[in-house]
Order: C-alpha cells, then structure tokens, then sequence
C-alpha cells in the first residue's frame, strides 16, 4: 500500500506501540516493590525494523516482545527499577502518543478540507 | 491481561497492592506498643509480600499480557523481640524486663513514604492513560 492510507498506518502503528510501551512502563512502575522483579522495555529497535520492512504497510504490527534492560543498578532484593526514570519515561511516551495524534488529526483535516473544498 | 484498557489494570494493581502496603504500615505503627496479643505474645510486625504477575507466567512477550503485581500474601517478621527493662509494667517477668513488639518506627516511616510515592506514580500513570485515550476520542470527533 502506498501514498496516503499508509501514512495513516504508519502514524496509527507509532500511536500503537506508544499505548504498548505505555502499558510495559506501567507494569514496571507497578512492580517497583517486588524482590527480583527486572526492568522491561519494548524493543523499540525491533518495531522500527518491521516498520521499514513495509510490515506495517499491511496493518498493525501486533505483539512486540520485551526485553530486559541492561546495565542498571540492582536493589537488596533484586529489584532494579529505577523509579524516577520510569516515571520519566512515562511522561516522555505520553507526549510522544500527543505528537503522533496531532499528526494523525492534522492529516485527517487536510484531507477534509481537500473534500469539502 | 490484555484488551483495549489493559493499562488501567495493570496501574489499579499496582495501586491497590501500595494500599494494602500502606495499611499493614499503619497497623504495625499503631501496635508498636502492644506487648500482648491473643497467643500471648507482643505484636509481631507483619510486612506484605509482592510477586510480578508476569514472573509467574513466565512468559515476557505483550501477546501474554501484564498483569501488574499481585499480592502473595502477609508475612510476620521473626526477628527476636527486644527486652526492655520495665518493671512498672504489667506484662513484665520476675527481672522486670517486658517484651516489646518488633515494630521499629524509622522503618515503618521509609515504607510509608515509598508506598505513598508509588501510589502517587501509578496513579499517574493512569491519568497519563486517561489522556492518552481521551486524544484518541477526539480523533474519533474529528476534532484537533
């Protein structure tokens, strides 16, 4: 698929994988309490793969897989949620979804415009 | 647990195990003076035990789902009761030293304060969801 629909895939996948990536730092933040429990995050690099691999041109990419990440410091008890960055990070992903529904609406009143006259 | 609200779970889990925290805390506050209890003993301090949901099902991809944090269960702390020397007391021995509850209050205040931080952040995190769904809608409006 080519020209504007795909456009609207590709901006409906980003608000996608934004809600997902939602979800994934939310069960971090959830689980900031609970010996043993690891970090996750959605591959993003993943995503972005199977975006350029024209995957996303056929619908929505679903189902991404999580990863552990590397690298931070871990609790007592196992645990190695770095609570203010995850807080961030939920912030940062919440702006990002506004970005990617602006984008989808600004779209969406130019093509209206463009029927209406 | 998935489906088009999962989020909101995920943070109402997170929400109502930092409650729970937080009252087994104020428990333990409120009986840091209790020296006799139904088995005869002080009061033991109680602590909650949390497990990740998604651990247990072992598996990491979204299409399994998160399920948040679950609750396991309360535990008592078996750590020894301090003696204190208080022969005025009625639950005191023949030495006069009375067996005080394991409840230490600076620890009660740090679990306190991170419960309630964690609270704040899940709660958070479902407001941020609120909005996200809300710009969704107003796409649906064909509004900005």
């Amino acid at each position: 698929m080519t020209g504007i629909p795909s456009q609207y895939y590709l901006l409906g996948n980003a608000l996608r994988n934004a809600e997902q990536n939602h979800r994934v730092v939310s069960q971090n933040i959830a689980n900031v309490n609970t010996p043993g429990y690891q970090t996750r995050e959605l591959s993003f690099e993943d995503y972005m793969k199977r975006v350029k691999s024209g995957e996303s041109n056929q619908g929505f990419i679903d189902e991404i897989p999580t990863t552990l990440v590397e690298g931070l410091v871990e609790r007592v008890d196992g645990n190695n949620v770095d609570f203010d960055q995850q807080v961030a990070n939920l912030k940062k992903n919440a702006l990002l979804f506004q970005s990617w529904s602006q984008l989808l609406a600004a779209k969406m009143s130019t093509m209206r415009k463009a029927m209406t006259g | 647990m998935s489906g088009l609200f999962s989020a909101m779970d995920i943070s109402a889990s997170g929400l109502a195990a930092e409650r729970l925290r937080m009252e087994t805390t104020a428990n333990n506050i409120a009986n840091a003076n209790t020296t006799k209890t139904e088995n005869g003993d002080p009061y033991r301090r109680k602590s909650v035990v949390f497990s990740s949901e998604l651990q247990k099902e072992g598996r990491y991809t979204l299409a399994s789902g998160f399920a948040g944090v679950e609750v396991v269960g309360i535990e008592s702390d078996d750590t020894a009761f301090p003696m204190v020397h208080n022969p005025g007391h009625p639950h005191a021995d023949e030495d006069g030293m009375v067996r005080m509850p394991n409840v230490k209050i600076p620890t009660e205040m740090v679990d306190m304060i991170t419960a309630s931080r964690s609270y704040e952040a899940n709660l958070s995190s479902i407001t941020m969801f609120q909005e996200m769904v809300e710009q969704s809608l107003r796409l649906l409006q064909g509004g900005s």
